[in-house]
């Protein structure tokens, strides 16, 4: 297995010197609240190795500024015991016992939810087995005692031979002494020594929970009181809620509406941010260019450089609006309950309920809906949906919609929005049947049936979310700052290089323009040259001879070599489509009235036989293809990102591009058999 | 792989099945026909053997509750657990 440095390479006390420490937990217990209480935002989070589970690295401060004394906080994914045969349990279980390839950490520090003590015990006992120094932090102490549940911690400590530290950690309250325990536990290296001995394996190495649970039970008894009974904690406005949120009819109704809010949010709040981030980018080019002596140096930095970050920076506030967003939902509870809605529609599918989030936010853009696929536990249902998220029709194609959509049909605006809420159709059930052929060939299996813990619903915590929205914000701009840069601006350079000598036809439109009085006119005849020129360019361009070499590829689609073109240099990301037709066709016969619209100077563009361009066959068949094509080199690098291989993104492009060719070549000739040319 | 049963499933008496029962209604845990992840994990979130369990809603998902913990149950994994009513409980 290929270790991750950040783990298997760190020693028990690392090249820091600090001592380590594992944070661990179930679900639902605070345990990330107290990372960030004990980290601040000075986290950093890495893959674990041999897995695509995400593990936070913080430095906790655990002395004062006279004594100090830090040591490194790992937050492992939350579990519900060590010995389950799942990814996390097994995962967590090789750290604390030190097995290849993991150091052992130096102490663990345990969350437990105090409002159900039985069941967090369990892990409790599983941890104290592992003989590593342990504090146990007793979290929503405040829950517990609102409930009527008294707990004696200190009594607790006892039995478990460990601290006990009662904490709210949302509200900070009990951290500083929980600092105070870690400390001393970490520093003395104090093993744990619990007077209720937690249940020991069998000879085969199995511990049945039912043995923990005794065990639980039995400590429970001897230091909580009030009482822990079934049903004290039933709660008529929880059942209420409950209802309403997993009810066949409403609660698709709430989850429409909560995730149209969601979405309207992201697309109202969004806009403005990334107006501006284009508007500095544009002017940071300009300038670039003003004070650059003109050569290959000023174009790399102005067209390469700054165009490649300007074009994936720009989804930065998507993406971090999506995450600050969905974590205050999460956090809420709400959306325990909405996977479940999703459930009984995915499932036939072969997709979990926890689906949902990431294919509805592949709609604003797939790098967020990929990289969302995080809230997904079980492998097979996470790779399946990341190899579908990619058809959801995300805000890069719209100008491509909008374009041939438009083309299709002028004046009709009725029937051009239903081809474009077609568009979106046919994407998300291209995605449902990709998934399903998914699950029946390469990840066999029906996706996991959902047993979830509902957890208590809560005023979600803005610190946290904003904490989430700006881990997953740097995770985001690492990548777009390296990879997706350099592909960037490899594919800047090939449609740039090498340099042409100007065409004939525009050093004549230049000398016109020198010749004629009419500024007018000579601004016309210069916009022209210009147009003239670029398409000329691009057609000599290293990607314009690819587009050429391409063209019999796209020749049963209909496109000719401008089209290939437009294709090709469209897979750095789908709307550079729309800008490179402009491009190329800026000096066809629409030249003629430089004044005229995109939209209108595609319509007319002819091809070199001086046929049309985009006749509506034509146009029907590159909508469909943009529609199921992997056209986004940001996404195949997000993808590789998150599934750990190159095999899954590759397997998409491939999947995805013969699904598009395929059923735009269908589209075309089936337009041509039914007489519409 | 075929359905384990629980994995203390012998002895255990016969149950009906968890949607059988009724909201509001109590039962304990008798065996459940899961695969043995499937078993290990509702045993984890502490739907162990004999637990008493509540139901507060039936359906999809069908919702218990086991002492504080309120877990939802996909009605595919609901019909494969058998249950012992606890009326009297």
């Amino acid at each position: 297995m290929a270790a991750e440095p950040a783990l298997a390479a760190l020693p028990a006390r690392a090249a820091s010197g600090r001592p380590r420490v594992a944070l661990v937990g179930n679900p639902n217990t605070g345990k990330t609240s107290l990372f960030n209480r004990l980290c601040g935002v000075r986290a950093k989070t890495a893959n674990f190795p041999g897995t695509t589970t995400d593990v936070r690295f913080g430095r906790s401060q655990l002395g004062v500024e006279a004594d100090p004394y830090a040591i490194e906080l790992i937050d492992l994914p939350g579990l519900y015991r060590l010995g389950l045969d799942l990814p996390e349990s097994r995962m967590v279980d090789d750290l604390l016992a030190g097995r290849v390839p993991y150091q052992r950490p130096d102490a663990v520090l345990v969350v437990v939810d105090a409002t159900n003590l039985v069941r967090n015990l369990y892990l409790v006992g599983e941890v104290l087995r592992a003989g590593l120094p342990t504090v146990v932090a007793l979290n929503m102490i405040d829950l517990a005692q609102q409930r009527g549940l008294t707990i004696d911690a200190r009594r607790l400590s006892d039995l478990l031979g460990c601290p006990v530290v009662p904490v709210v950690a949302r509200r900070g309250v009990g951290v500083d002494p929980l600092r105070a325990f870690l400390r001393r536990v970490v520093e003395e290296a104090l093993p744990p020594h619990p007077l209720a001995e937690p249940p020991m394996p069998d000879a085969a190495g199995e511990l049945p929970t039912a043995h923990l649970e005794e065990w639980a039970e039995k400590v429970v008894a001897a230091c909580v009181g009030g009482s822990g009974a079934l049903g004290t904690a039933s709660d008529t406005v929880v059942e209420r809620f409950d209802q309403a949120f997993t009810h066949p009819v409403l609660g698709i109704l709430i989850f429409v509406l909560v995730m149209g809010g969601l979405f309207w949010t992201i697309f109202a709040f969004a806009t403005v941010p990334m107006d501006l981030i284009e508007a500095t980018f544009a002017y940071l080019g300009e300038w670039v260019r003003a004070t650059l002596p003109a050569g290959a140096v000023r174009d790399l930095v102005a067209g390469g450089v700054l165009g490649g970050i300007a074009g994936t920076v720009v989804f930065l506030p998507q993406i971090c609006l999506l995450f600050f967003l969905i974590s205050l939902l999460e956090d809420t509870g709400y959306l325990a309950r909405a996977a479940f809605v999703m459930d009984r529609i995915l499932c036939r599918f072969g997709l979990p309920g926890y689906a949902f989030v990431p294919l509805l936010a592949a709609h604003a853009c797939a790098l967020p809906g990929i990289m969302a696929t995080k809230l997904i536990p079980d492998r097979q249902d996470r790779l399946t949906t990341i190899l579908v998220a990619p058809f959801m029709s995300c805000s890069a194609r719209l100008p491509v919609y909008v374009l041939l959509t438009t083309l299709l049909f002028r004046d009709e605006p009725f029937k051009a929005g239903l081809a474009f809420a077609g568009c979106y159709l046919l994407g998300a059930l291209a995605a449902l049947g990709s998934a399903a052929i998914a699950r029946r060939t390469i990840l066999p299996g029906r996706s996991r049936p959902m047993v979830l813990e509902l957890p208590t619903y809560k005023v979600p915590s803005l610190r946290s979310a904003l904490y989430v929205a700006a881990e997953q914000g740097l995770s985001f701009l690492k990548t777009a700052g390296t990879v997706i840069l350099a592909i960037c601006m490899v594919m800047w350079w090939l449609s740039a290089y090498p340099k042409a000598e100007a065409p004939a036809d525009a050093i004549a439109l230049r000398a016109q323009a020198a010749a004629t009085s009419d500024p007018e006119r000579a601004a016309e005849l210069l916009t022209a040259a210009n147009g003239a020129e670029l398409r000329y360019q691009q057609g000599q361009s290293y990607a314009g001879r690819l587009g050429r070499i391409v063209q019999p590829i796209f020749a049963p689609l209909g496109y000719d070599w401008q089209l290939s073109v437009g294709v090709i240099t469209s897979f750095l990301a789908r709307e550079v489509f729309v800008s490179t037709l402009t491009v190329l066709l800026a000096g066809t016969d629409a030249g003629d009235s430089p004044d005229a619209g995109v939209i209108e100077r595609i319509r007319v563009a002819t091809r070199a036989d001086g046929t049309p361009l985009l006749t509506p066959a034509v146009s029907a068949s590159l909508l469909v293809f943009f529609v199921l094509a992997m056209q986004c080199l940001p996404t195949l690098v997000t993808s590789r990102k998150e599934t750990g291989s190159w095999k899954w993104p590759l397997l998409q492009l491939g999947w995805m591009s013969t699904l598009a060719w395929c059923f735009a070549f269908l589209t075309y000739h089936g337009l041509g058999l039914l007489g519409v040319g | 792989m075929e359905p384990q049963p629980d994995e203390n499933r012998q002895g255990s008496e016969a149950g009906i099945r968890l949607v059988q029962l009724g909201r509001g209604d109590r039962g304990r845990m008798a065996a459940a026909e899961l695969e043995r992840d499937e078993c290990q994990l509702l045993h984890a979130l502490g739907l162990t053997d004999r637990c008493l369990l509540k139901v507060c809603k039936q359906g999809d998902p069908c919702i218990v509750q086991v002492r504080a913990t309120r877990i939802g149950i996909s009605q595919r994994l609901a019909e494969r657990i058998l249950v012992v009513p606890a009326e009297s409980e």
